[in-house]
This record gives C-alpha cells, structure tokens and sequence, in this order.
C-alpha cells in the first residue's frame, strides 16, 4: 500500500481548500503526490543523500515554504552528516558548519574538546604533565589519572636516572683514581680476558715494559697463559717467577687474582720487578753460605746442614780436619803463602768427591758432610787425600811440608747425639789424631797418618 | 582645608584593593551571586553606551575594560614566573576555580608566540540566544591582559566562534603584535 495514499485520505478529510466533492477527491489525490514526493525526498535524505533532490516550485503553491523549509533542514543535516564524518576521521581542520546550523553545535563543542585534548596530548608527549582535562566527565578522570601516572613514572625514572648519573660520576671518579693509582705505582699491572688471553688492561709500567723488551713480554704473555692452562686462577696466588728472557733472567713476585669484568671472566697479574734484589740476596747468601779465602762452603751454611742432617736421621759422615803447621807457614813464609796453603788444601779437600760437602769452620778447620757413606770408606777416602798432598808437595817441591789431621765420626740414621756433640767427637778424634801423628814422626815435620774409623758416640781413635 | 587623599579613595580609578573586602562585607550572602546580575549589568551597560555612543565605541570600552581586568587579574592571582605550559595549566584551573568559564588551549607557536583557546560555559555568553554576533569584547580584552601581563608582549586578541553566533563555544585567536 503506498503511504502517500493513506495520509492523503487523511489530509483529504482536513483540507478547507476545496469546495466539492470531486474536487476533495482530486486535492487529496494530489496531495497524496505531494506526501509522496515528500516522503521519498525525507527516505533519500536519510539513507541516499545524493539521490534526495526537492524542487519547491515544482511543488503546489501551498507547500513552496514547506518545501524550501525542508532543503534548508536538508542543508543542515548535510552540513552536520559531514562536519561528523570528517570529524569521526580526525580531520579536526574541518571548516566548522555556519552559525545557523544549530544541529551541529554539540558537534562543535566537542570538536572544541578534541582540539583540546589534542593541544593537552601534545604537551603530555613533549613531558608537560602540569595539564588537567576538566568538565568532560569520565574521560577527564581517566586522562588526569593517565596524567598523574605518567607524572608519577616520570619523577621516578627522573630520580632513578639522577641515581645513576650519580653512580656513573663516582664510578668514573673511581676509575681516575684507580688509574692514577695504577699508571704510578711501579708493579706491572695487566688483566687478562681468561677465555682469549686478550689484553683488556695494562697499566703505564706494564705497557712500558712491553713496549721496551718484546723478548719478555713474549715470556711473560707464555707464562699467564700457561697459568690459564693449569688452572691454578681458582684463587689469589702469590708466587716468584723466573724467566729467561733475551740473555737476562728475570725474578718477578707475582700476585695473580681472577675477576669477572665486562661480563668475561679475566686475570688479574700485578708483578714486581725483584730482580735486583734477587741478586742482592744471592750475594747476601753467597756471603754468608761461602767462604771467600776458598770458595768453599762457610761455618755458617756447615753448621746449618749439620744440623738438618741430624734433625732429619740422614746416614752421614763427619770429617773434622785440621791443617798442620799453619801458624808456622805463616810466621815462616807470610800470611799469603799461609792463604796459599789454605786454598790448595780445600781445593783438594773439594776434590775428595763430587758428593762431599766442604765447609770451612774457620782458621785451619774444615768440616767435611758426606751423606750415604760408612766411615770406612771415609776413612779410605782421607788417606788417600793426604797421601796426595804429600805427592803434590815432591812435585811441586813445596818449601814446606803440607799435611792434615782428621777425625771421622759417623752418623747413623737412628743417631740421637746432638748435632754440636757429633762435631765435638770428630774434633776430638782429630786431636787424637794429630797428637799421634806428632808423637811419630816429631813435631816440626810430621807425615800424615791415617787413622781408624771412628763410628758416632766411639771415644777412642782406632788408627795405628 | 582641601582633602588631598580624595582622588585616592575615588571608585573610577580602579584598585585592585578597592575590590573591598566581599568576605567581611557580605558576611551572610556570601562572595558568590547568579550568573544572571553579572549579565544583567553587563548587557544593560552595553545597551546604555551602545545607545549612547555607537556599538562600536561601547566595544571598545567593553575591550578596554576587558584588558585593565585582565592585567590586575593576572598581576594579583596568577603566578607569572612560570613556564608557558605551567601558566596555561595554572590559568585553566584558576578560571576554573572562579567559574569564569573552561579554558581549553588549541595551539600555541611558540615561534611566533600566538595562539587559539576556547572558552566553554562563557561567563559572558554561554547560553544566550544566537543573534550571528560575536559577543564577548570583554573577554578578547581580558585574555589580552593576562597574556601582556604574561608575556610583556602586546596581544590582539579576537573573537573567531561565539555561542551567540552559534558556534556553542567561544574561539578565542591571540596574534601578538608588539
């Protein structure tokens, strides 16, 4: 049924404007047209826009101004249809519909709002989080509460960035302070990346001597890593090394750690050069331990072997010798030829064997160590000593007559006489010795004489 | 004898002092009053001047007017050693405060230094019978005052949107000019 049918039957029943009946009839037939058009114009409108054309003056006289009222409304529908599409697409430089379009004023405040908002945006994005949204009731409590996290965050993270700004400034002045430390003091400082071997630092002395002696840098970077290898970096060591390097042996104290840096796990080698006093040592030692008229071992370092011997139940033999007639080559012939004596007979008494110990006790006294030996063999072993002095002495034609006197005492490994008592026994037996060597053969020349062997603890000399 | 201090206590220079105590003076009405007295004296005086001097002069002392109270507006309620966006934020909320209406910033060049605000609920306008005018002269001189007062740039602020032209909010445009 055509809606423009029935509305006209109504409008036919109210219309004033006609006068019969068939006129009424006609009027509401074509005022069933008009609706019509009317309402198709309307329908367009709402859902074909671009169909909806109305052309008033086509229209009877009577609706013209309805006509006309309803392409203004078109108008400002239209106007409002587009200013809500453009905005609903975030064109917000839409040119606002004319101020007799009352239709789209809320429109118009809310575009307001959504400039604002956008300006409100901007300044949120560049940190400004002093803006508030008011009046725009839900949404203005969530964009402040947003506003005030964020705000929240920010003084946060600004805090926590001043924090580490803080620690970065005192970990940068830690490191000037450890690299001034470092690069001024004289150890050789390098760390070393443990997986690579790669340098990741060296201090100035440690670059310096790199650079100066390439030859021991080369040692040096062989050794660490050589320390890598057998894994002794499990913890702090301290450690001396020596290295020949060129044709210089260097003593270095090692202090050696291990770290993680930079996320590697790395070693830390601090050295010192203590080859200087290496060698000051060595001299020191070489004072003390070595006799300088003969070369041989000094009372001191004797003395010392003495008694580890005996505190460590070693088998050994003590010969206690005394050169005879020193004071009368002295007297007679000089105190240089009495040096001269003194040296022939410790380098003979050197040459007793490769294994014996030689120590010079002082004066005229040496004191012989001998470890394994019985004291027969030791007692052998003097004879023939002497015996040889005595040769040299026909060869050489000496202008006087060298000769020892000797006392041996051995020292078994279940020994419990105190190391100063065995020597006093040897002592003893040289005495013997030489006071039988005197009573044989006269006091300004007396041959050499062997004598028996003597076991630790025996008081009687057994030589005949 | 003359009264030397007479000119000092006349109400037509206007102090900001001389606002009065409104606490002490209206201690049982109270320091808030209708919308509508402050519209009734502001439209009949621009009836009256409009009539008697032309609507373009009784504007333009409605503007002046606008300007002067912005200026002691801005000089005795407002913090004018902020930044820009805390000011922006600090005069939203004080215009807020005293019910003058809601400002909302648009834009704002800080190369140029000029900017677009609104004004929503319009103490001067809102809600008026759209007459296609833009009505609120005082408010351009207002916003000029504080912006000066601010900034110590001269502002020429106009009205682009009106609610009595029909645009539902007031569009304020601020250039400076010197």
């Amino acid at each position: 049924m055509s809606v423009g049918v029935e509305i006209s039957a109504n409008f036919g029943m109210t219309t004033k404007s006609t006068g019969t009946g068939r006129g009424r009839e006609m009027d509401a037939e074509r005022l069933g047209g008009v609706i019509d058009i009317l309402f198709q114009f309307l329908g367009n409108l709402l859902y074909n826009p671009e169909k909806a054309k109305l052309r008033p003056d086509e229209l009877p006289e009577a609706f013209q101004p309805f006509g006309k009222g309803l392409l203004f409304f078109a108008q400002k529908l239209n106007e409002m249809r587009n200013f809500a599409g453009e905005l609903s697409r975030g064109n917000l430089g839409v040119k606002l519909p004319p101020t007799d379009n009352e239709f789209a004023a809320p429109l118009k405040n809310l575009h307001a709002s959504l400039k604002h908002l956008t300006w409100q945006t901007q300044q949120v994005a560049k940190g400004d989080y002093s803006q508030r949204v008011d009046f725009m009731g839900d949404f203005s409590d969530a964009f402040n509460a947003m506003i005030r996290l964020l705000d929240e965050r920010y003084h946060a993270l600004t805090e926590e960035i001043e924090n580490g700004r803080q620690k970065t400034r005192a970990l940068e002045q830690n490191i000037d302070l450890f690299k001034a430390i470092t690069d001024r003091i004289s150890q050789w400082i390098i760390v070393l990346d443990r997986d690579t071997g790669t340098p990741l630092f060296s201090n100035n002395a440690m670059a310096a001597i790199m650079e100066k002696d390439s030859a021991l840098a080369m040692e040096l970077f062989a050794w660490m890593r050589r320390n890598f290898s057998r894994g002794v970096m499990d913890s702090a060591t301290h450690e001396e090394v020596e290295l020949e390097a060129g044709s210089r042996t260097w003593y270095l104290s090692v202090a050696k750690y291990q770290l993680v840096w930079l996320n590697h796990p790395a070693a830390v080698f601090s050295m010192t050069d203590v080859s200087e006093e290496h060698r000051y040592i060595e001299e020191l030692r070489s004072v003390a331990e070595q006799d300088a008229l003969t070369q041989v071992n000094s009372r001191h370092f004797g003395m010392r072997t003495l008694h580890e011997w005996v505190k460590n139940h070693y088998e050994f033999c003590i010969c206690f010798v005394d050169m005879d007639f020193l004071k009368y080559v002295n007297d007679t012939f000089g105190h240089q030829a009495g040096d001269d004596y003194i040296t022939s007979v410790a380098r003979l008494l050197s040459s007793f064997s490769r294994d014996v110990m030689v120590n010079r006790l002082g004066g005229d006294e040496f004191m012989l160590l001998q470890r394994d030996w019985d004291a027969a063999r030791a007692e052998a072993r003097m004879r023939e000593l002497a015996k040889e002095l005595g040769r040299e002495d026909r060869e050489q034609g000496t202008p006087y007559a060298r000769s020892i006197s000797y006392g041996v005492v051995y020292v078994p490994t279940d020994n419990s006489i105190p190391a100063s008592d065995l020597l006093s026994q040897a002592d003893e037996k040289m005495y013997l010795f030489k006071r039988q060597n005197k009573k044989n053969r006269g006091v300004e020349s007396c041959p050499i004489r062997p004598t028996g062997m003597v076991k630790a603890g025996e008081t009687e000399n057994t030589a005949g | 004898m003359e009264n030397v201090f007479a000119n000092m206590k006349s109400h037509s220079v206007f102090k900001w002092d001389n606002l009065g105590d409104i606490k002490v003076g209206r201690g049982a009405l109270g320091e808030l009053m209708p919308v509508l007295v402050y519209r009734l004296m502001q439209y009949t005086m621009l009836d009256v001047i409009s009539k008697e001097l032309g609507e373009d002069r009784a504007n333009g002392f409605f503007r002046a007017a606008g300007f002067l109270a912005g200026t002691e507006f801005a000089k005795n309620t407002l913090d004018l050693n902020l930044g820009f966006d805390a000011f922006v934020a600090q005069l939203q909320q004080v215009l807020a405060e005293l019910k003058i209406g809601i400002l909302r910033m648009e834009a704002f060049d800080k190369e140029t230094g000029n900017l677009t605000l609104t004004v929503g609920e319009d103490l001067d306008c809102s809600g008026l019978p759209v007459t296609d005018e833009n009505v609120c002269t005082y408010d351009e001189g207002f916003i000029s005052g504080i912006l000066e007062s601010y900034t110590g740039k001269k502002y020429d602020v106009r009205e682009v949107d009106c609610w009595a032209s029909g645009n539902r909010v007031c569009r304020f445009r601020g250039e400076v000019v010197g």
